[in-house]
């Protein structure tokens, strides 16, 4: 596994933390997150970001299936990053693969918010939860 | 903290504190639960928990006095659930108006989920800190009615929601 410079989150109900194996940059969020990890997830995606550009990876996975909640302002830090990405020449712009779990319709309700806005940059796909519940 | 039941079919419950933001979410998952209960819809009570959430963080965001108040009550109408969400803080003329436009503009809007894409592509630009997503999502994502009501520097907001009673999970014999 190649290092990769990306802080994790483990604070105010919400853990996220990345991986960068085998040439995929994924993200697995889990939780909940309010207005007291805006910050936090506004530097981790920043981070991402400037990672993702450094290994030219094709495509971000975000892995949403044991997130409980996720309020407007840290909505909105994802929709800062796809600004970022859409800004991007073509050729260095990536993708982002979310994962939903079935069971929590909200999830589908809000990424489907994001995929409109970007829509050719946003895949949202469900499976089941990883605890299998 | 009051709860109450004042017909048999009836549920309702008020807060009135100083809330943080960390009391916020433990609000939500207290009224997320209080939904689940009675209502027996777990995308129903996260939308419901959800706009819970957005309402009480915009009033500690906002109050004027550091106090809010919450009152969420649920009643049997027409063989339906109406789920009233209800909060109140103070908040000074400059947030007043903010919050009247941006109401007016969720209220009117004839496709709340076109208003609810294109604000956030506004979001995306905004500098302030704010996303300006809270209460549309509230309208688009938790599909419920919005209203507002402002009394000198007292403002008043309500969401509202029918749910469909959901049958009782059958018990099954077991051998």
């Amino acid at each position: 596994m190649t290092a990769v410079d990306i802080p994790r989150i483990d604070a105010n109900d919400l853990r996220a933390a990345s991986s960068y194996l085998d040439g995929n940059l994924s993200l697995q969020f889990a939780g909940s997150a309010d207005s007291r990890s805006q910050g936090a997830i506004e530097a981790m995606l920043g981070r991402v970001h400037a990672e993702a550009l450094r290994l030219g990876v094709p495509e971000v996975s975000v892995d949403f299936r044991d997130c409980d909640f996720v309020n407007s302002s840290c909505f909105k830090a994802f929709v800062v990053w796809l600004e970022q990405i859409q800004e991007l020449e073509t050729e260095q712009q990536y993708r982002l693969r979310f994962y939903s779990d079935d069971t929590k319709a909200w999830q589908r309700r809000s990424l489907q918010a994001l995929s409109c806005f970007a829509i050719e940059l946003v895949h949202i796909e469900s499976k089941p939860n990883r605890g299998g519940s | 903290m009051r709860a109450e039941c004042p017909e048999s079919d009836d549920a309702l419950f008020e807060l009135r504190f100083a809330p943080s933001v960390a009391l916020v979410s433990t609000v939500r998952r207290f009224v997320s639960d209080f939904y689940d209960e009675l209502l027996k819809d777990r995308d129903a009570s996260h939308r419901l928990g959800m706009a819970t959430h957005e309402m009480l963080e915009n009033a500690v965001h906002y109050s004027s006095d550091h106090r809010s108040e919450l009152v969420v009550s649920l009643h049997r109408v027409n063989g339906q659930f109406l789920v009233t969400i209800r909060t109140t803080n103070r908040a000074t003329d400059e947030r007043l108006s903010k919050v009247r436009r941006a109401l007016d503009e969720v209220v009117t809007a004839p496709d709340p989920m076109d208003l609810y894409n294109q604000l956030v592509r506004r979001a995306a630009k905004r500098t302030d800190g704010g996303s300006g997503l809270g209460l549309r999502r509230i309208r688009a994502e938790a599909d419920l009615a919005l209203s507002y009501s402002i009394e000198g520097d007292t403002l008043v907001l309500t969401a509202e929601g029918r749910f469909p009673p959901r049958p009782e999970p059958q018990l099954t014999e077991s051998r």
